[in-house]
């Protein structure tokens, strides 16, 4: 419990109110440990979808790729709004990023899916610079300023002739697989990616940096005394989102087996992200997954309706915004006391008790304390 | 002298961006939010346009007596129904809903008048200009438009500084507590401020369409041009928006010189640079009393 | 004969603390009630609510025997309810002028003009024409309660007036306190200076932590009794009432 507990200092999450010796302090820990079925369910999951190709047809498994470039982005834009409260709309960047590092490799000889790493850990690279000037801004400022080098990322490749210019290229060296072998391929490249990308942010999120986030999220006095750690921890959470979001676009690259600046720039991915995490539940692991197959299993239901799933989802996403904040998964919870991979925390206010200070407020939690000693938050 | 063409052809630009710029600026100044949908609305104007000469048959250069109210009375409702709804439950939900929005937006247009792109055929004018030296020429689109924007602005600027209403839309962007406490319902006047916005909006995208073709998607870049064009000049000035307008219009003009994609380029490079050097703008807005 | 202003039994959070409770106090036409208390007594949010910023979780407010509990700030400054809030809160990109004309946008009928808030301030009137923000802290106060009378207020609310003023221009704020009781304006004052405080007020109000520790006109109060009231400490004087 005491790796997993973090200490706020006093002075400052009580607004300064009084000279409290180094001791008085809140304590925060986890509000739940995982639920051992939780893990154990993953895992049998993650099983059975690597099994998938040797029984499932082709088509099904093309379109699970979908699904997974979908969840893996939506979760990582579910963790730079839901935790650090970064409202991008240029995650497009990143898949780009990954797209055209594939396609770069692949045409200096590289087998196409050796490069998968080298993708991702190139795009956390470039978004290290991207973070420095991205985040001078916040708000809608942060928001424009991330889609614009988007935009001008999708102009600058485009001038290369030799990376397809404005039109895009084929990725070489896909065709030596065959057809069957190369979508088992990036099937599991796929999964491989996705998974990593939704254990990463959980495991960040349960990280010691992830519980400062977490608890500080709604609450500027808390979040100013804990100030710098909370900027190492956005800027942490702003790489692993450009990794992740760079992994779902080599997964795309090869599995659409050509790259196309208008395509992987596109903001219509940030719109799928957004769309699927509103849907979900903003703030949880579990509710970009599920918004996920939500937006995948109306996608693929409206497939012969053009752009009208994109119009439905988009609208019951903006609703749900205004009027439902906590997502699908979020009413589900408060309905049913399951937690599958909780991030919530603890709030052990004994030191406030001790000095018999009136209120203290921590989260939208109102901790009283003649009340119970611990309160629980969940996001 | 192919500069000096296109340094009066940037300037004639910069009006079209510091009228797509000046109700993005007008909705930051007064209510704080960043309507990302704003491009769309410019575009969606557009085939309305197109709707409503298919219907009417009147001259493309006098559609906006059609489009214009329309946008004008809908920012309003817009604003009171929809967006002060998202408001109440802060600036990320606001964010979200307006660029939510921007996708649904561009996915109907897509839907109703599919991905062609499409054009306000004004005829003769489109082509005629005055030859002012044997390389100089001006346009007589291009002029229209820089005296519709110039118009538009300074009819705005009449607006906010001689009327009751505009000068409590004004108070209101400085403290809306105090202005409710002279009796002001900061929720009209936010709608007030939306319809103005929604106004200059329809009209700067149907200028544009008259200037050159748009598609359902060309909105987003639209918006992104608007912005810079605001945190260049300078958030609530009007005339420093239309000063960060040419500027950009500039950059896209002479750009184009190198290649046209460096000149849809360059103008993002000029706003990315200046966020660099002054996160918060050129001219960053005054702080309240 | 029903009071102009009635706060009954009023309750109110500051954030998700409750910052007034239980308050009552009543104001007729011509009459100032002084809030006075701490820092932190509750008097701005008491003010602030009854203003309509701040929802009463309970309680009711009556203006003029109607039940104004649950109208909207803007709809009460229009029925003639009207805060000077604390800190002044000019509009800072507006000029004087422009800010004495806000007064005017919901304004009732009545017998403040714009000529008569010049004849009380008449410095006012070479300065129109520049930013509010160049002004000095008592001029701003002086706009604000000009801005405020132009609305020709029933009840005026002043949250702390003299809050960072020079004792001259505390001096100028407070001559013009008979000219407004006179016009049939009841105030509402919220005032640190507890000496300033009795001096214009007709009814004195002191708040501890939100509640009324003390109620009564100024004459008969003792200062032993105000001031145990005013730091909570109790008070053992023989002359109650007296």
């Amino acid at each position: 419990m005491s790796a997993r507990a973090v200490t706020l200092g006093a002075r400052g999450a009580l607004g300064g109110r009084g000279a409290l010796e180094p001791e008085a302090a809140i304590v925060v820990t986890r509000s739940h440990r995982p639920a051992p079925w939780a893990g154990a369910l993953g895992i049998a999951g993650l099983v059975l979808l690597a099994a998938l190709p040797l029984f499932a047809s082709q088509g099904f498994l093309s379109d699970l790729v979908n699904l997974f470039i979908l969840v893996c982005i939506a979760t990582m834009w579910n963790a730079l709004a839901g935790y650090v409260g970064l409202v991008s709309v240029g995650q497009q960047l990143y898949i780009g990023a990954g797209a055209y590092t594939v396609l770069y490799l692949a045409q200096h000889g590289w087998d196409p899916f050796a490069t998968i790493p080298i993708a991702v850990v190139g795009s956390a690279v470039l978004a290290l610079p991207a973070s420095w000037l991205v985040f001078r801004l916040s708000g809608a400022y942060f928001a424009i300023a991330s889609w614009v080098l988007a935009q001008v990322a999708a102009l600058f490749v485009a001038r290369f002739g030799s990376l397809g210019g404005g039109t895009g290229t084929a990725v070489p060296g896909l065709d030596g697989f065959g057809p069957v072998n190369l979508l088992h391929y990036y099937y599991w490249s796929g999964l491989g990616v996705t998974a990593l990308s939704v254990l990463g942010v959980y495991l960040l999120l349960r990280s010691r940096m992830g519980l400062v986030l977490t608890a500080v999220r709604d609450n500027e006095v808390g979040a100013r005394s804990v100030g710098s750690q909370v900027m190492r921890a956005k800027r942490a959470v702003y790489l692993l989102a450009a990794a992740g979001c760079a992994g779902a676009g080599t997964v795309l690259a090869i599995s659409q087996l050509s790259v196309e600046p208008g395509n992987v720039f596109n903001v219509q991915w940030t719109a799928y992200m957004i769309f699927a995490v509103l849907i979900g539940g903003l703030g949880t692991v579990e509710g970009p997954i599920i918004g996920a197959v939500i937006f995948f299993v109306l996608q693929q239901t409206l497939a012969n309706y053009n752009a009208w799933y994109l119009i439905i989802l988009g609208s019951v996403a903006m609703a749900m915004a205004i009027w439902a904040r906590q997502g699908l998964w979020g009413l589900l919870i408060s309905k049913v006391p399951i937690r599958l991979f909780p991030v919530g925390y603890y709030v052990h206010t004994s030191a406030v008790e001790r000095h018999g200070l009136a209120r203290l407020t921590l989260g939208r939690t109102n901790v009283r304390p003649s009340a119970s000693i611990n309160q629980s938050k969940e996001p | 002298m192919i500069y000096l063409n296109a340094i009066v052809q940037g300037l004639f630009l910069g009006g079209l961006f510091a009228l797509f710029a000046s109700g993005l600026s007008l909705m930051f100044g007064v209510m704080e939010v960043i309507n990302l949908a704003h491009g769309d609305i410019a575009v969606a104007a557009v085939y309305l346009a197109v709707s409503a000469i298919g219907v009417t048959h009147i001259p493309a250069i006098w559609v906006f007596v059609i489009v214009v109210p329309i946008f004008v009375v809908g920012g309003y409702f817009g604003q009171r129904m929809f967006l002060q709804r998202s408001m109440g439950s802060g600036p990320i939900t606001t964010l979200l809903v307006t660029f939510g929005l921007s996708i649904v937006l561009e996915n109907v247009l897509l839907e109703v008048y599919s991905a062609n792109s499409q054009s306000l055929n004004v005829g003769s004018l489109v082509s005629g200009s005055v030859q002012i030296t044997n390389q100089i020429f001006l346009p007589y689109l291009s002029m229209i438009f820089l005296g519709v924007a110039v118009a538009a602005l300074a009819l705005v600027h009449l607006f906010l500084t001689r009327t009751r209403t505009g000068r409590m839309v004004r108070a209101v962007a400085d403290d809306r507590e105090a202005a409710q406490m002279v009796g002001a319902d900061y929720r009209h006047l936010f709608g007030v401020a939306a319809s103005i916005a929604a106004g200059t909006v329809a009209l700067a995208g149907l200028a544009l369409g008259m200037y050159t073709s748009i598609s359902p998607s060309t909105g987003p870049s639209y918006l992104l041009y608007g912005f810079a064009a605001v945190v260049i000049g300078g958030l609530g000035s009007l005339w420093g928006t239309l000063a960060g307008g040419m500027v950009l219009g500039l950059a896209a003009t002479l750009g184009a010189l190198v290649d046209p994609d460096f000149g849809s380029m360059l103008p993002y490079l000029v706003f990315l640079s200046v966020l660099a050097v002054r996160p918060r703008g050129l001219f960053p807005k005054r702080a309240a009393l | 004969m029903s009071a102009l202003l009635e706060v009954s039994q009023l309750s109110s959070y500051h954030g998700q603390l409750p910052a007034v409770r239980e308050v009552s106090f009543s104001l007729q036409a011509g009459q100032v009630v002084a809030l006075i208390g701490a820092n932190g007594a509750g008097k701005s949010t008491l003010l602030r609510t009854v203003a309509g910023l701040h929802a009463p979780s309970a309680g009711s407010i009556r203006l003029d025997g109607r039940d104004i509990t649950h109208l909207g700030p803007e709809k009460r400054a229009a029925l003639g309810v009207v805060l000077v809030p604390e800190g002044r809160r000019l509009f800072a990109s507006l000029n004087v002028e422009e800010n004495l004309l806000t007064g005017c946008y919901r304004a009732r009928p009545g017998g403040w003009d714009m000529d008569r808030v010049i004849e009380l301030f008449p410095w006012i009137r070479e300065r129109r024409r520049q930013p509010a923000s160049q002004l000095s802290g008592g001029e701003q106060q002086a706009v604000a309660i000009a801005r405020a009378l132009l609305a020709n207020p029933r009840v005026l609310l002043l949250d702390e007036p003299s809050l960072g003023l020079s004792p001259a221009a505390l001096r100028r704020i407070y001559a013009v306190f008979p000219e407004l009781v006179r016009s049939g304006l009841g105030i509402v004052l919220v005032e640190q200076d507890v000496r300033r405080a009795l001096q214009v007020a007709d009814r004195l109000q002191c708040l501890l932590e939100g509640r009324q520790t003390l109620e009564g006109a100024p004459e008969d109060l003792q200062v032993e009794q105000i001031e145990a009231a005013y730091f909570g400490i109790a008070y053992r004087g023989d002359g109650v009432g007296a």
